[in-house]
């Protein structure tokens, strides 16, 4: 198709950039398009906090208490890492998303098997997703409309937009990002009137070790920031791909610290008896005493930014899968792979305890090591790898 | 049979009249507004004289080309005219008879010559009906492509406006022009128009629509991937930014691309009045673009299942107006959008005197003694004219269809899965105007994707821009 005046910086970067990985036969990405780094930190913003607005101020609250909102602050050091990682693998293997430089990095058979860790993994964490939001619409929204219609209008939405293309995925989430932040800002800015800032103390009651323990949920969540490898290649004007990217973490961390100093501030030591303490903290909302109960309204805003994350984590499933066996798009896939994804929606929990009981310690260990310690471990290798060449060719030399 | 033969091998003229003419007439036979006029010359040489009488302008022929010829004996090529041409087959005699010109044939030369004696036969400029201003230029197109050319001529006086004509469909021979700013167009853009026009295999062309379907990028899609304006100065405020136009002859609908979401809700009237004025119309219009398309599904939405949100006066209010109503909110909401619909479509198509009684009906029937039977709530009424009146809002009449046509599965969303499912909508609507492209310009640009530079005419008004220094 045609690219308007707009696209031609666009088009010669694709030029390049296909022509570069060419050279390597199998490695050819599964999508032609092409995102901002500004498009790529506006996805990851609700990847990361759509669904950890409704359980990280429980959790941090049952941890750390008064110190809730340090535990976000301490658990953004794994999104730092996992951002670290992510730029230095694309530094290392340009081009190649982690399923493609896991191969190079640690051989055929073994870095098929990384790639296989992932393909397994990424549909036990979208279901995971897709789960969380069937049970919050169902449980606020719309109590007798059955789980499987609730999940599978969304899932199918997503699948649409992940089979338009990382371009389409860009423009959406940008558009309700910016949505969701304006509105968001506007609730949060009406309930500051409400707020009682004597809760935040007694500050360090127990020392820092409560915060520190709290900080293990948001760790999780920050981990996801690992989705950056998968999308970086997809990547077009890379000048500033560092600083944007450490950017969205700051704002990524101020956010979810913003928001466990709300709920401290307005529901104090019951944060964690509720298990969606923000819906509670919007019911304090009234505008001018006659506008109440806009809970609804919230939840309307919020399934936008659930719909970025599902689509960002269906597209990297997706795009991954693609890769792994070595297809050349991976249109065909998306609707087979969001079918699957709705069907691990129902295994992740198993009986009617729900999804919110599964988001535990365990759970939170089980994220963080294959999407921040594999990765670490592939970072590591790559390292030693090119270290080990480097030795060879002095030894050459000499 | 005959005469598509004759039309199709191009047969050269022979220079013996007889023959010549027996070819033409064959071609025109059944045609009773082409006439062959023979006469003999000062010179004593016989001359036939075709033309069609509707388009040529008698008598300047006669007094013009005629008179000469037959007095005093001149040359062809002599005769006192702008644009004479020479031709010298059947297929060019025949288009140039079509389009209105004179020719000329003299026994012995196997060249004719055509004289454009094209009658202005044309309604003058009238303000436009359809797009109407306050303050503004108020002249519109016509129906006449030269006439249309020359309004945009006037006000583009520069030699960097360029014209590209041609003719297209098989049996209507419509000529299309191809407007562009050189210089300020993008030459690739131009190159991919014109590859798209000469694509473009049409048998008829009778309204700038018929092009349109042919050359957008997506067809199938409820939103207009071109603007359809009337008004001259709207086509020159965007040809100088960079868009091309094309002119229909036969219409005085001149289409633009490439456009995006936002220009469709702008118009060039913001930089005729006042910015702070100019900003706040385009705020109300984008929200009230936004209100045509999801105000009666949230009502339905919000009456259906989120009855906590409405304040309790208003709810007691609502409820006691729905109290008599048969109907769940989304069958009446159904009822009176498809109403006013019908209202509207009677509206536009019915003449002037008996439009306003159609009003009156719709003002008085369904308004009034609806509400009054119980068979529709009076917050419902309130709703749909509102919507209405949002829908009148938008500046080109093609967007405001999709939001009218984009109203009824909105309005099933809501009634089935509450806000959820209006969201869900939204998300639908955004998703497709995110892939969808206007001759490779992305629909939500400068917003999705971003250009920093183009987005303050978004949200603001920017000043006209000045002369670079």
């Amino acid at each position: 198709m045609y690219g308007g005046v707009q696209h031609q910086g666009t088009n010669r970067i694709r030029t390049i950039h296909t022509q570069a990985i060419k050279g390597e036969g199998l490695h050819m990405l599964t999508d032609k398009g092409k995102i901002s780094e500004t498009q790529l930190a506006f996805m990851i913003f609700p990847a990361i906090l759509a669904t950890a607005i409704l359980s990280v101020p429980g959790i941090t609250m049952h941890y750390a208490g008064h110190d809730m909102w340090l535990s976000p602050i301490i658990g953004s050091i794994i999104g730092f890492a996992a951002v670290a990682i992510s730029i230095g693998l694309d530094r290392l293997y340009p081009g190649k998303t982690l399923i493609q430089s896991s191969v190079s990095i640690a051989g055929r058979i073994s870095g098929k098997l990384i790639g296989l860790v992932y393909i397994i993994f990424l549909p036990h964490l979208t279901g995971l997703i897709i789960r969380t939001y069937g049970e919050f619409i169902v449980n606020n929204a719309l109590p007798r409309t059955p789980l499987f219609v609730v999940m599978g209008t969304m899932v199918a939405v997503c699948a649409l937009n992940v089979r338009l293309g990382i371009e389409v995925v860009g423009r959406t989430s940008q558009i309700f990002v910016t949505l969701l932040i304006v509105l968001l800002s506007l609730i949060f800015i009406l309930l500051i009137g409400e707020l009682n800032p004597a809760e935040l103390f007694p500050f360090m009651e127990n020392g820092p070790l409560p915060s520190i323990k709290g900080a293990l949920a948001p760790a999780a969540w920050f981990s996801e920031y690992i989705v950056i490898a998968f999308l970086l290649p997809y990547v077009n004007r890379r000048k500033r791909t560092t600083r944007v990217m450490l950017g969205s973490l700051l704002i990524t961390t101020t956010a979810m610290t913003v928001i466990n100093l709300f709920c401290l501030f307005l529901i104090g030591d019951l944060t964690d008896s509720f298990v969606y303490p923000v819906m509670i903290a919007a019911r304090y909302i009234t505008i001018a005493d006659f506008l109440q109960h806009i809970e609804s309204l919230i939840i309307a805003v919020w399934i936008f930014g659930i719909f970025v994350k599902i689509s960002v984590f269906l597209y990297i499933f997706a795009t991954s899968t693609a890769e792994w066996f070595g297809l050349k798009d991976y249109k065909p896939v998306v609707v087979p792979l969001s079918f699957l994804c709705m069907v691990y929606a129902y295994w992740v929990v198993s009986g009617g305890s729900g999804a919110s009981s599964l988001i535990g310690p365990s759970a939170n260990l089980y994220t963080i090591s294959i999407l921040l310690i594999l990765p670490a471990m592939i970072y590591g290798l790559a390292w030693l790898k090119k270290g080990w060449a480097h030795f060879r060719k002095n030894q050459a030399n000499t | 049979m005959d005469t598509s033969l004759i039309t199709q091998q191009n047969l050269p003229l022979t220079g013996h009249l007889a023959v010549d003419q027996e070819m033409l007439s064959s071609v025109f036979a059944g045609c009773s507004d082409v006439v062959f006029h023979t006469f003999e010359t000062a010179c004593h040489t016989s001359a036939l004289c075709v033309y069609c009488i509707g388009l040529c302008d008698t008598e300047r022929l006669e007094r013009q080309v005629l008179t000469p010829f037959q007095e005093m004996g001149i040359e062809a090529a002599q005769v006192p005219l702008a644009s004479v041409k020479s031709v010298e087959t059947t297929t060019q005699a025949v288009q140039a008879i079509l389009e209105g010109e004179a020719l000329l044939l003299l026994e012995g030369s196997m060249i004719g010559t055509t004289y454009p004696l094209y009658k202005a036969e044309n309604r003058s400029t009238e303000e436009p009906l359809a797009e109407s201003t306050v303050r503004g230029a108020r002249d519109g197109f016509t129906e006449s492509l030269t006439m249309n050319m020359s309004l945009l001529r006037k006000r583009l006086k520069t030699p960097a406006l360029k014209i590209h004509t041609r003719n297209m469909g098989d049996r209507t021979n419509t000529s299309i022009s191809l407007v562009y700013m050189e210089g300020i167009i993008d030459p690739k853009l131009v190159q991919e128009v014109k590859k798209r026009l000469s694509d473009l295999k049409l048998r008829d062309v009778l309204e700038s629509q018929y092009i349109e379907e042919g050359i957008v990028d997506q067809r199938y899609s409820p939103f207009p991937q071109m603007i359809a304006t009337e008004r001259p100065d709207v086509v020159a405020s965007n040809l100088l930014e960079g868009r091309f136009a094309i002119l229909v002859d036969g219409t005085p609908f001149t289409l633009i691309a490439p456009v995006t979401i936002f220009s469709m809700l702008q118009s060039p009237e913001d930089y005729y009045q006042n910015v702070f004025m100019s900003v706040f119309v385009r705020w109300l219009r984008y929200i009230f673009f936004v209100l045509s398309m999801l105000l009666p599904s949230a009502y339905v939405a919000i009456t259906t299942f989120h009855q906590e949100m409405i304040p309790t006066v208003l709810l007691l209010s609502i409820a006691r107006a729905r109290e008599e109503i048969p109907f769940p909110a989304l069958v009446e909401a159904l009822i009176m959008e498809i109403a006013f619909e019908a209202l509207r479509e009677a509206g536009v198509r019915l003449p002037k005197q008996v439009g306003s009684a159609v009003s009156i009906v719709g003002a008085l029937i369904i308004g009034q003694a609806a509400t009054s039977a119980g068979i529709v709530s009076a917050p419902m009424i309130i709703i749909v004219a509102i919507t209405g009146i949002a829908s009148f809002m938008i500046p080109r009449y093609a967007a405001s269809i999709a939001t009218r046509l984009l109203r009824f599965p909105m309005m099933f969303l809501a009634g089935t899965l509450g806000l959820t499912g209006v969201m869900l909508g939204v998300i639908l609507v955004v998703i497709h105007l995110s892939s969808l492209r206007s001759f490779g310009t992305p629909y939500l640009s400068p917003v999705a994707p971003t250009m920093s530079k183009e987005l303050k005419d978004v949200w603001w008004r920017p000043a006209p821009r000045n002369k670079p220094d």
